[in-house]
């Protein structure tokens, strides 16, 4: 690909993050994106990249303000305003656009952001047939059928940890069916340099992402035991609102469903 | 209250404590460094608090706006010349970060990402910030920056691709 082509593509990439292609563009972006993985890893590098240099700004936020300007707006110390986000620590997806999908701590912006994008860009990318295509993005509609991250949702066993091809470790924490009548998964994945916590529910026979949270890279040295992590408490919220009054799966439910596919006999 | 528009900041003093926080970031992606910033972000507030503001202001632009006319009319200058003599100021200090282990990552990469960040040009810094952090549409961006909506979206792009390659170079 010529320096120019790279150029325009990485300008449209850029608006795709930030909403602000036409519908068209972004439908055939989408469409690329589907076929070409070194485009969609791109996008995958240059979003992680937005979200570290949010690390930097917003780490800002957490040195108080100088006294000097609260002084000429007459507030006294004790009033230091602090930014705060009313967005909350959990990313939802909407049906295009990136803008500000991803929340983490403020101070595991940089670092988490930046491993969580090459850890999806991992178990999205890596595939058991090196020649098959494969829809690449984590924020496109579907994870994609030959991805490490679908094989893992399809028949992974909830509390047993997996290591996958692409040498993470993937954990199944919790199934349930949500208010719509949909499969979905708690799930986590991790190596050493990040990890994340996800929500993905399954319908018209493909998984969707509904929610994650990045957290915490593994202790260097060591490889990732995945079975310690607890669920991580924004996380919960999206899970609490899809499962609405209903209940976890039971071993004996979840693996009667991984036998068929996830379709219910019952249904 | 103020001659010319008769409207104050005073009046509207807790929307412009609210923003504080957003004058500081977009001060930062300017000047580079966070005592600067601080600097900036004062004048900002004091010639806000002098000149009052327009009726038809949205209240978080019109600011942005003055701090970037600011900086690049009469701050700016000041400090090149002062930077010419110092040893120079991080793009961040005393970020707190996560404990342990945890925390050692975190500030390492942090640290990296602050030193790219420092080293790419303010125009794309600042477009950055703006778009990224603050929310802002391109169309805003470019209003605030007084540049074409084509400019902000080359200038990201280039910012975003050049953190993106060496910060994986530096993996």
């Amino acid at each position: 690909m010529s320096g120019q082509a790279d150029a325009n593509d990485d300008a449209i990439l850029s608006a795709y993050l930030d909403d602000e292609l036409a519908l068209d563009d972004a439908r055939r972006l989408k469409d690329r994106l589907a076929r070409e993985p070194a485009l969609a890893l791109r996008l995958e590098q240059m979003q992680s990249a937005n979200l570290a240099a949010r690390g930097v700004f917003e780490a800002a936020d957490d040195l108080p303000l100088p006294q000097s300007v609260l002084d000429l707006l007459n507030e006294n110390g004790a009033d230091n305003p602090r930014a705060t986000s009313d967005e909350g620590n959990v990313a939802r997806f909407p049906a295009r656009g990136l803008q500000r999908y991803f929340q983490t701590p403020v101070a595991m912006a940089a670092s988490v952001a930046l491993a969580a994008g090459f850890l999806a860009g991992d178990v999205l990318h890596r595939t058991q047939d090196a020649d098959a295509p494969v829809a690449p993005s984590l924020y496109a509609d579907a994870i994609p059928q030959r991805s490490e991250l679908h094989d893992l949702l399809e028949t992974g066993v909830s509390g047993t940890p997996r290591v996958l091809p692409s040498g993470a470790s993937g954990r199944l924490m919790l199934s349930f069916e949500n208010r719509d009548g949909d499969w979905c998964r708690q799930f986590e994945l991790a190596q050493k340099t990040g990890s994340m916590q996800a929500l993905a529910c399954r319908r018209n026979d493909a998984w969707h992402m509904e929610a994650l949270v990045y957290g915490a890279p593994v202790p260097a040295g060591g490889s990732y035991q995945a079975a310690a992590s607890d669920s991580l408490p924004a996380l919960d919220t999206a899970v609490d609102e899809q499962i609405g009054t209903g209940e976890a799966l039971d071993l004996e439910e979840e693996s009667r469903l991984i036998s068929n596919g996830w379709r219910d006999p019952d249904k | 209250m103020n001659k010319r528009t008769g409207h104050t900041v005073s009046d509207r003093r807790p929307e412009v404590i609210a923003i504080l926080p957003n004058i500081r970031r977009f001060a930062l992606s300017l000047t580079g460094s966070m005592a600067d910033a601080d600097d900036l972000m004062q004048a900002t507030v004091e010639r806000m608090l002098d000149r009052g503001l327009p009726d038809d202001a949205a209240l978080l632009p019109y600011t942005l706006k003055t701090c970037r006319n600011l900086w690049i009319d009469e701050i700016r200058s000041q400090k090149v010349r002062q930077a010419a003599t110092s040893s120079g100021d991080p793009l961040l200090s005393g970020s707190t970060t996560a404990c342990g282990e945890q925390q050692a990552l975190g500030e390492i990469s942090l640290r990296e990402v602050q030193a790219v960040l420092e080293s790419m040009p303010e125009d794309q810094r600042a477009v950055l910030e703006l778009v990224a952090v603050e929310g802002f549409s391109y169309r805003q961006a470019a209003e605030v920056l007084d540049i074409p909506i084509g400019t902000v979206m080359s200038r990201l792009a280039r910012g975003r691709t050049t953190l993106a390659e060496r910060l994986k170079m530096n993996d």
